[in-house]
Formats: C-alpha cells, sequence, structure tokens
C-alpha cells in the first residue's frame, strides 16, 4: 500500500527509449540475414516440390517452414522475446504465488481487477496504450485484457487507490469497517480425464474470450501455457457446463 | 549451537509449519480442499442487482450459505452478462461487519437492543396514538411486494395517506411529465432504443457514471464500426462529455430555453413533422388560475407565437450553447431518417421546473414525429432499481393508489376498497403529505398549525442523509421529544444515528423480492442466504405490526369480513401465520402479495403477468398480455401499432390514456423562468450536487466495500482551476462551502473527476462526513414537489488552519 | 536462540502490508502460503526479541490469530520468563 504508483508517462516513456535502444543496437548488430536480396532468389529451387507434412508431435522438434529464410527470421526472434519453449512451472510455489497475486486484485475469482494504478480515463486509447496486448517492462507487468474491447473502462474497475491528488487528512470513515466477504477462490488446475488429456477450462469463458492474455507470452510464467504454438485452444479445451452460463449448465 | 543444527531446526519449524498451512481445516468457514471454486460446490442463482435503474441481472453464486461471487447473466436480455464496477461487488454489501443485528429503541439517549416483539409493541403504540398522524417514508429501493404491504397497511389500514417514497426525490417530475404529456406513467420505449438509435442526446445526465450498463450498451456498437453520434448536453464536463461527439455546456435552468428553442427552429425551418401533429398530438398551456397537470388547450397559431421569442440568440444568450450547436440540434431532430433517443434523469427532474422540463423533452420528440419507433424515442432514465416497479406503478406516493389511481377520485378508491376487500369509505380522498411537506410537519411541533405528523418510519433509505436542506426538514423534529422517528435498516447511517427505534433488516437476497426496472421490466428473485443475527424482512416487519394493532383490536386492521388484513390462507386449510418470524418462509408471501396486486395493474394498461412467469425469466416489460396459447407476451413499445396490443387497430399511434381523450399527446408550452435562488453578491457561485460511480446514494452499502470505497473514499469539491487560483486554493485544500441554509468542509479537487465551469462546484452526496444536503436548496418543482440538488448559490473559501 | 514457528491465519484479500512487513524483517522466513495461512519462522538471538515480534504479528492488522506450530528454546541458557 505505501509503493508509490507507477507513472503511465514514466513507463511509456521508458517504452520508447528501450525500444530504440534496442533498435539501434540491432541496426549494429552483424547478422548473417540477407536484407540485399529479393526472396524469391532464395526461394529458388524450391518450386514445384510437395514436401510431407511434419507430424504433429515433431512439430515442436522440426525447423520451422522450407526454406532457410523463416529458420533464420525465428532465430533471430527468439533473442528478443521470451523463451516460448522453456519448460513451464504449473506446480507449487509460482504457481501459488501467481495465482495470490492475482487475487490480491480481485473480490472473488472471476471479478474485474481493481486498478493497482489510479487514472482519469477519458477515452479507452489510454488504457489500450498498455493493455491491449500486455506491455512488460522492468519487471512491471501491464496484462492484456482477456475480454473484447469496450469502450468504457473504469465501468467495471475501480482504482485500488484513489485518483485523489492530496493525501487524505479528512476525520475517519465510519464505514471503513472490515468485510467479511470470502470470495470465491481462483482454481489451480482443471481436471483432466487421464493423465495427459488437456485439461477442461476451469472457469468461465465469458469474458475470457482472449485466452492468450493470461496464458500466453505476456501472461504470468507460471500461468504460461506449454504450447503457445497452438492458437485454437477450444479445439482440445473444453468448457464446463456447470461454470459456464449454458443450457444445462445453470 | 552449531550453524548445522540451527538450519536444520529452522528447516525443521518452517516445514512443520508449511504442513500445518496447507492441511489446516477450515479457518474462516471455508476448507479449499472443498474446492472454493468455480463448479459444482457453488449454487448459482439469478437476482436483479440491488443498485441502479437498469435492472442489470446477475448471477449469485453462494456456498455454506454466503454470497461468493458474482457474474453478469448472460441470459439478460438488458446486460447480456456485462455489470458495473457496483454490480460486479454487489455480493459484498452484504458483509460489512457493522451489520445491524438487533433492534434498537433509543432509552435515555442511547440505542439499547431490545426485543422485536417490544418494538412492535412502539410501533403500534404510536399509531394508536394518532393513526392520522403516523406516516411512512419509503423507497424506490423497497420491493414491489414491499410497497404495496406498505400501501395497503397506510391507505387500506390506517386510512392514513401520509405515504410517500423516496422517489419524491429522484422521479417525481418524470411522472408529472408523462401523465401531462401522455396521461399515463413510464416510457413508451425500451433499452432496444440504444441498440437502434443513431443519436444520442443526455439533457444533464452522466450516464457513463450512473447507468454505465446502458452507456456501453449504446457506445460499444462504435467499437463494432457503427456510425453513431452521442451529444452531451451538461452544466460541466463528466466522464459522458470525455466520449461525446458534441459537448454543449449549458447554464443551469437554461435546458428550458433550449428545448424552446429547439421547437422554435423546427417552426421556422418548416422541418416538423406535420403528418404526426395532426394526427396525434394536441397542445396545451397551464391554466391561468389553478394551474394543473392537465393544462387547458392551447391554440397552434397561440404557441407558436409563445415560441417567437426563443430565437437562437437569445437562447444563446440565457444558456451559453452556441447558435450553431442550436441549429445542429434543430436540424438533426428536422431530419426524419435519424433515429434519436433523448436520456435524461436528476439533472432534468431536480429542477424547480422538473414537469415542465420533462414536458418539453417529450414535445421535441412528439412536433418533430421522433416517436415510436425503435431507436426514436424519449427515453426517461430512472434512478433505483425499483422506482418505477414499487413507488411508481404501486403508487406509494401520498396521493395515489396501486396501478396509476388517485385516493381523489371515487371510482378509483373504491376500486381499491373492493380488492382489498375493506369497508366502503374507508379510503382517505384527501391526498396526504409529500415528501418535504411531510418533514416539514414533522419537524414543526405538534401543537402548531400543520405540525400534526407526529411519527414517521423510514424504510430503505436514508433521509437524514439525502433530504434537502436539513436543518428545516429534520432538526427540529430530532429535537423534539414529542416527535417519533423509526428506521428500518441494514447498516448505521445519518439516520439511525437520530432515529429512536432502529429496525434491523434483511437484504437483497437475504429475502425474496421482484423489482421494476426504468424500462418497465419487471423481474423477480428468491431469497438465497439467510439475513445475519435477528435481522428480518421488511416486508414482514409491516405485516408484524399490522397484526399487533389487529390482536390489539384495531378497526383498520381488520377488512371487511373482520379478518386481517393481510389474511392469507395455508393450502393444506387454516391461516398462514405471516405474522411469525419463524413461519414466513413456509410460504411465498411475495406471491401472495404480487397476485393479490396484480389485479390493480389491468385499469391502465400495465397489465402484469403472474408471479409464476417472472421466476422463469429475467424479467418481462408491462404490459404483458396473455396469448391464445397460453404463453405471456411483453411489450417492447407502447402506443406503437405494431407492438402494443392495446392500439385501436388502423391507428398507427394511439396514445390511448390521453388526458383529452382523443388517443393525442399533448405538447405544452412552458416557458423559460429564472430559478428561485441564483448567485448574486454574498453568495456567488453555483453549487450542483450528485453522484459518483463507484457509490450508490448516500454510500451506506458501497462505502463498506473496500474495492469501491479505496476507489473513491471520500467527497470533494470540484472546483473550476481558475476559480481556484482566485481563492488561493490548490488540490487538497479544506475550504468550506457555504449557502444561506448550511455550511459543509471539505477538500477541494481542481476540476477532479468532471470540470466544471468557471463559477461552478460540484461536491458528490456519498460521503456521511460531509453531509451536503444541509446546503442544498428545498425549492420544489409546484405539480411533482421533487427539489433541486442541482442548483443553489454558494460561497466558497479556503479553511484557514 | 529461540527458533519459533507458527501458521498466521489472514485474509487473502487483505495481507499486503502484512507480507511488506514479514518480507522486510530478515528474522522472519516464509514458507509456502495456503490460502489464508501463512506459515512463518522466526529466529531471534533472545526470548525478549523472540516476544516483541511474536507481539507485533499477533496484533498486526492484517492477522487474525497465530497458530504456534513449533518451538526451540533449547540453545536459550538465561530464562526471562
Amino acid at each position: 500500500m505505501s509503493s508509490p504508483p507507477v507513472n503511465p508517462l514514466t513507463v511509456l516513456l521508458a517504452v520508447v527509449f528501450g525500444v530504440s535502444l534496442i533498435g539501434f543496437l540491432r541496426g549494429t548488430d552483424t547478422n548473417d540475414y540477407d536484407f540485399e536480396t529479393p526472396l524469391r532468389d532464395l526461394a529458388e529451387g524450391d518450386h514445384g516440390v510437395v514436401r510431407p507434412a511434419v507430424p504433429y508431435w515433431e512439430m515442436r522438434n522440426s525447423p520451422r517452414g522450407d526454406g532457410p529464410v523463416l529458420a533464420a527470421d525465428l532465430a533471430a526472434l527468439e533473442g528478443a522475446v521470451p523463451s516460448r519453449t522453456d519448460a513451464v512451472d504449473l506446480t507449487g510455489t509460482s504457481k501459488r504465488e501467481a495465482l495470490a497475486d492475482r487475487a490480491e486484485h480481485r473480490a472473488y475469482f472471476g471479478a474485474p481487477p481493481v486498478i493497482p494504478h489510479p487514472v482519469r480515463q477519458q477515452t479507452e486509447a489510454e488504457c489500450k496504450a498498455c493493455h491491449e496486448n500486455g506491455v512488460r517492462i522492468s519487471g512491471h507487468q501491464a496484462p492484456p485484457y482477456p475480454h473484447e474491447a469496450y469502450v468504457s473502462c473504469t465501468q467495471c474497475h475501480a482504482m485500488a487507490e484513489p485518483a485523489l491528488p492530496w493525501e487524505e487528512t479528512t476525520p475517519a470513515d465510519p464505514r471503513a469497517v472490515d468485510n467479511s466477504f470470502l470470495g470465491v477462490a481462483s482454481p489451480t488446475e482443471g481436471e483432466r480425464w487421464t493423465g495427459v488429456a488437456p485439461p477442461v477450462i476451469p472457469h468461465m469463458t465469458f469474458m475470457r474470450e482472449r485466452c492468450v492474455s493470461c496464458h500466453g507470452p505476456n501472461g504470468r510464467d507460471a500461468m504460461k501455457s506449454t504450447h503457445p504454438d497452438r492458437q485454437s485452444c477450444e479445439q482440445c479445451h473444453a468448457a464446463d457446463a456447470s461454470i459456464e452460463q449454458r443450457p444445462g449448465g445453470r | 549451537m552449531t550453524t548445522d543444527r540451527r538450519s536444520f531446526l529452522k528447516l525443521a519449524a518452517l516445514t512443520a509449519a508449511t504442513t500445518a498451512a496447507s492441511t489446516a481445516g477450515a479457518s474462516s468457514g471455508i476448507d479449499p480442499a472443498l474446492a472454493k471454486r468455480m463448479g459444482p460446490g457453488v449454487r448459482w442463482d439469478k437476482a436483479p442487482c440491488r443498485f441502479c435503474g437498469t435492472g442489470c441481472h446477475v448471477q449469485v453464486g453462494v456456498q455454506n450459505n454466503k454470497v461468493v461471487a458474482i457474474a453478469g447473466d448472460v441470459h439478460a436480455d438488458v446486460n447480456k452478462g456485462l455489470l458495473c464496477m457496483k454490480g460486479y461487488h454487489v455480493g459484498l454489501i452484504l458483509y460489512g461487519e457493522d451489520r445491524l443485528t438487533k433492534p434498537l429503541l433509543r432509552k435515555n439517549g442511547e440505542l439499547t437492543p431490545v426485543s422485536w416483539d417490544e418494538a412492535l409493541d412502539v410501533i403500534a403504540d404510536r399509531v394508536e396514538l394518532d393513526p392520522k398522524g403516523f406516516a411512512f417514508y419509503g423507497s424506490g429501493q423497497w420491493t414491489i411486494p414491499e410497497g404495496y404491504a406498505a400501501q395497503k397497511f397506510m391507505k387500506g389500514g390506517i386510512a392514513s395517506n401520509h405515504i410517500d417514497p423516496n422517489a419524491r426525490l429522484c422521479m417525481a417530475s418524470a411522472v408529472t411529465g408523462f401523465i401531462a404529456t401522455y396521461g399515463v406513467d413510464e416510457p413508451n420505449g425500451c433499452y432496444q432504443d440504444l441498440d437502434d438509435c443513431d443519436v444520442i442526446i443526455t439533457w444533464g445526465n452522466n450516464p457513463a457514471e450512473m447507468h454505465p450498463v446502458l452507456f456501453s450498451r449504446f457506445m460499444d456498437r462504435r467499437s463494432r464500426g457503427e456510425k453513431i453520434t452521442l451529444i452531451d448536453m451538461s452544466t460541466r464536463r463528466t466522464r459522458t462529455s470525455a466520449h461525446a461527439d458534441h459537448f454543449l455546456r449549458f447554464n443551469p435552468q437554461s435546458d428550458l430555453a433550449i428545448a424552446n428553442g429547439i421547437l422554435h427552429l423546427l417552426l421556422r425551418n418548416d422541418s416538423w413533422d406535420k403528418d404526426f401533429v395532426e394526427k396525434h398530438v394536441n397542445f396545451r398551456a397551464l391554466e391561468a388560475d389553478k394551474p394543473s397537470l392537465k393544462g387547458e388547450a392551447m391554440d397552434f397559431e397561440a404557441w407558436k407565437t409563445a415560441l417567437d421569442p426563443y430565437t437562437p440568440e437569445y437562447v444563446s444568450e440565457i444558456s451559453g450553447v452556441s447558435v450553431e450547436d442550436l441549429h445542429m440540434l434543430a436540424d438533426l431532430f428536422g431530419d426524419r431518417d435519424k433515429k434519436i433517443t433523448s436520456l435524461w434523469c436528476m439533472g432534468a427532474n431536480q429542477h424547480t421546473r422538473g414537469t415542465a422540463m420533462n414536458c418539453l423533452i417529450h414535445g421535441v420528440h412528439l412536433f418533430s414525429g421522433h416517436i415510436g419507433r425503435p431507436g426514436d424515442n424519449p427515453t426517461s432514465l430512472t434512478g433505483q432499481p425499483s422506482a418505477c416497479g414499487t413507488a411508481r406503478e404501486v403508487g406509494t406516493l401520498a396521493h395515489a393508489l396501486p396501478g396509476g389511481r388517485l385516493v381523489a377520485k371515487e371510482p378509483h378508491r373504491t376500486q381499491s376498497e373492493e380488492f382489498w376487500n375493506v369497508p366502503a369509505g374507508r379510503i382517505d380522498p384527501k391526498p396526504g403529505k409529500h415528501t418535504v411537506a411531510m418533514f416539514k410537519s414533522w419537524s414543526t411541533p405538534k401543537s402548531e398549525e400543520g405540525g400534526n405528523i407526529h411519527t414517521i418510519w423510514v424504510q430503505v433509505t436514508n433521509p437524514g442523509q439525502t433530504l434537502p436542506n436539513r436543518n428545516l426538514l429534520m432538526e427540529p423534529g430530532v429535537k423534539d421529544p414529542d416527535k417519533f422517528l423509526i428506521c428500518s435498516d441494514v447498516y448505521p447511517t445519518a439516520t439511525t444515528e437520530i432515529a429512536d427505534l432502529v429496525l434491523p433488516s434483511s437484504m437483497w437476497v437475504e429475502k425474496s423480492g421482484v423489482f421494476g426496472n426504468s424500462e418497465r421490466r419487471t423481474q423477480q428473485w428468491f431469497k438465497q442466504v439467510d439475513p445475519p443475527g435477528q435481522a428480518r424482512d421488511d416486508c414482514w416487519q409491516i405485516i408484524a405490526v399490522a397484526h399487533k394493532l389487529f390482536e390489539r383490536g384495531f378497526e383498520g386492521m381488520k377488512d371487511k369480513d373482520g379478518k386481517f388484513l393481510f389474511h392469507m390462507d395455508n393450502p393444506n386449510g387454516g391461516t398462514f401465520a405471516n405474522w411469525d418470524w419463524n413461519r414466513y418462509y413456509d410460504q411465498n408471501v411475495d406471491e401472495h402479495l404480487f397476485e393479490e396486486y396484480r389485479q390493480f395493474t389491468r385499469l391502465k394498461h400495465k397489465d402484469l403477468a403472474p408471479y409464476s412467469e417472472y421466476v422463469k425469466t429475467r424479467g418481462l416489460r408491462w404490459p404483458v398480455v396473455e396469448q391464445p396459447d397460453g404463453t405471456w407476451r411483453e411489450t417492447r413499445y407502447r402506443f406503437a401499432e405494431f407492438d402494443d396490443p392495446y392500439v385501436k387497430p388502423g391507428s398507427t399511434h394511439d396514445f390511448y390514456h390521453s388526458t383529452t381523450g382523443d388517443g393525442r399527446a399533448q405538447v405544452w408550452f412552458r416557458p423559460y423562468e429564472a430559478p428561485p435562488e441564483v448567485p448574486d453578491e454574498e453568495y456567488p457561485m453555483w453549487l450542483c450536487t450528485g453522484r459518483v460511480i463507484e457509490h450508490w446514494h448516500s454510500g451506506t452499502m458501497t462505502g463498506r466495500v473496500p474495492q469501491l470505497r479505496g476507489s473513491m473514499p471520500a467527497a470533494y469539491c470540484e472546483i473550476n482551476r481558475q476559480d481556484a487560483a482566485n481563492l488561493g486554493v490548490s488540490n487538497g485544500d479544506m475550504v468550506v462551502v457555504e449557502s444561506r441554509r448550511g455550511a459543509v468542509e471539505l477538500p477541494a479537487w481542481i476540476d477532479g473527476r468532471g470540470s466544471p465551469p468557471p463559477g461552478t462546484v460540484f461536491v458528490p452526496f456519498f460521503d456521511e462526513r460531509v453531509k451536503i444536503n444541509f446546503v442544498t436548496l428545498h425549492e420544489h418543482d409546484p405539480f411533482s414537489k421533487q427539489p433541486d440538488y442541482k442548483k443553489c448559490a454558494v460561497r466558497v473559501r479556503r479553511l484557514e488552519a | 536462540m529461540p527458533i519459533v514457528s507458527a501458521v498466521l491465519y489472514t485474509r487473502e484479500d487483505k495481507r499486503t502490508d502484512l507480507m511488506k512487513d514479514l518480507r522486510a524483517d530478515t528474522r522472519i522466513d516464509v514458507g509456502t502460503i495456503w490460502a489464508d495461512r501463512v506459515p512463518v519462522v522466526v529466529d531471534t538471538p533472545d526470548r525478549t526479541q523472540d516476544k516483541a515480534v511474536w507481539r507485533r504479528l499477533e496484533h498486526h492488522p492484517d492477522v487474525l490469530r497465530v497458530e504456534l506450530v513449533f518451538a526451540d528454546f533449547s540453545d536459550v541458557h538465561q530464562e526471562v520468563s
């Protein structure tokens, strides 16, 4: 409660500076990628040959695409983003800490989190700048929103600390009493019918349509998917009718 | 001790503690191993949200007799799964630690616990002291059965018409505006207008904060690529203004002039809807002698002439709105292809000419033909969750009877007496005292003229914080030993602080209920958790007091056959002891009362369906009409042939409750009139009061939710930058805001959440420590009796340390 | 030099201050948190400090109650009761 909120302007400038720095360094980096030669020259010789598809279970280990261009591209990119193929710790301390951390901002699992920094919000662009895709800067994570875009962000998201630009000195609030509400907790894992089956989604998918926001590269480490290369999540991961507001559910 | 041994011991200690922590049983009542998580362990049921008039539906998750989660109800037509921050945290309002759990009687200045039986005796004593001086101050947050029980108790029982709701301070001008225009209350359209309109005009309200889900409903259409124009007319910049395409700032009270200016331009441009006006409109003016809502016929030429002065230049001078913007508004209304929805709430209602303002907004839509098709409607937004359903439809107003009837009309009294099975002549034909008059009388000594109200029973509202000009309306009564105040509430409030008897009450899903929202949608819910301590339902409290009086032989509590006024049969024979709290939920008292009340609703075509229908749905919009196949069909658009079954076939539009009896709506001439108190040399600034999204009304519930309180903990004086500089005030400086009536001290916030123009300050009223209503004005609209909280004259100065 | 461990019962949504205080004190180790329960070990040079730490934890606004698990005073020679 006593740490100062991160000033969005400082964050923005840090991003700009960081990006420029990376760009500069990147530009001076010697690299075997050939910017000059047009692509079709590199792909010459591959016309007309049909390659067998790579089996699913070998996809992770096989080189992406056909040509050296894409392979080189990926290798260079992999240096710039957090590694997506590192083993993800889904058990134990870090996952519990991640869930406890999430719970700190939510009255119950499923509640819209309170905003840990003061905002004014005049337009939705102010929020989208950091939260549309998520931004990670020097230890702070601006999580991407898991629901589709809405316009009036502060309709649902209260502030953890008020935007009042002064230290409160008014007399004690008689309504500042304790509240004994105990909200429902976050699920820790989805059920699987066998050890290796894809887990059932243990939470509502309404307002959580963008799986990648919590489970993708800009999510918390302990919640990341083990297979971020697969994009069609609901192909394998079923929802649970007893949780979803669906016919037969509730 | 060696380091090895130390380390070993520490490790052992930590392991032991961790094991203890992981396998410990329920600490605060919930065992995580029992899956305190989404899934079969949590029971879900529907309920409307406890807060605003939007009437969103929520799904309430209950486990171990406690609310543990809230989700937006995806099957609800109103909100389609979305809520606002108050709705998402509505589950927490039940669990503030200082819930009232015992009846409390003030003895020697201290509130001391008493039994329910003793409390009921005290109330019965006060009734018997002088039944005609017993008053009931109710609420637009009353459920329909609660309001109906109070209405029957007072008007059909005690035969006192001194029952009035807090909706008097909230929606009364909207009611009189509807009645003066259409002859019957409540909007013609529904929320579907928000889905279909091209243009939204806000007339002095701030839906981004006050009806957030409705605001999103039309604003999110923009994100989906639709072209929708928002025109915000307001006396200050708000969060709504930030999203608007056009922001028109107007001077307080000049909204009257703006509406007249639009009518003037429609005439000048010849762009009014001649066909519609010819077939469906009459023109009205106030009677010179004894003005009333009926008015008298006004010749069209006379009406036109009356509008002559409202040239754009004149209106611009009074209002501060530019001539271009006035032309823009008139051009929009002159374009029949544009679908325009007007929204308004407290800015137009809490107005000393609130009835006029409501009539004028209806008038602009009627005259330009922008009415009666989806997206094209004047839509009055209601503030409270059941001001429509309870206060207005059940008629818990000093002059009204259920179903749109009036105490002054003999056929209406006769019908009500028949439905209630009470002796003919029981109902008093003289309207009782409306809110301001009720409290004024309560604050007048009984020996003086007009001091006959000796007791007021307050339920589900907080007049100690929300009545205007409290020094005039409440303080004298508080000090007067002959006057008694009973307060049924859930938390300690500014009213319980001064009450003589405090009754702990059940809250929201701790009881069953029925609400009616802003689009005529009646919605039902069942009790889902138990209330704490000895808190009991407000409805039971009324029935129990009634039975106490019945036991004492009080005539008013007997019906025509000598039976208890609230008599209900047991299905297996015998009487259902509904006054006995332990038996109260043996049957569904709500259903009994609702089915009795339903009969009243046919007269004004506000037909309600059977209770069981509402159980199945997320609400139904009345009139709900039974179809040949036995299903019940709701009505989205009234008075329009394509949807309203009561419209005469072939007439396209039929205002079948027209005050002129010819199926026409009334367009009134109402001039601009200056407010009763304007800034002058002594008090040079305007004070506007209102709300913020975090807090509901006087903040007694939301103030106890940590997430909401944390987001907006304290009231502030929102002040313009230039004014602050002139006064030598910076952010956080304590200032005194003072009027002729009272003063408060609070911190200043330059601009604040909204931005006032120079010469205006804004103070939200949710903070118990800053009772701004000691400062506000009690002057009210002559027809609706609704006070004007939005404009009075104050002076602001820096508080010297 | 007493080594004492206990489980602190807290509210999951209201213990930010407590966690900060615990982490700031080098004499206190925090174990794996389970729901509303925080296991801690307190390792202090003497009984006086030990008492002071526990008194502070017991009265900490975020702590609902303390349940003792393990205490070792085998190293403490001078008894100050």
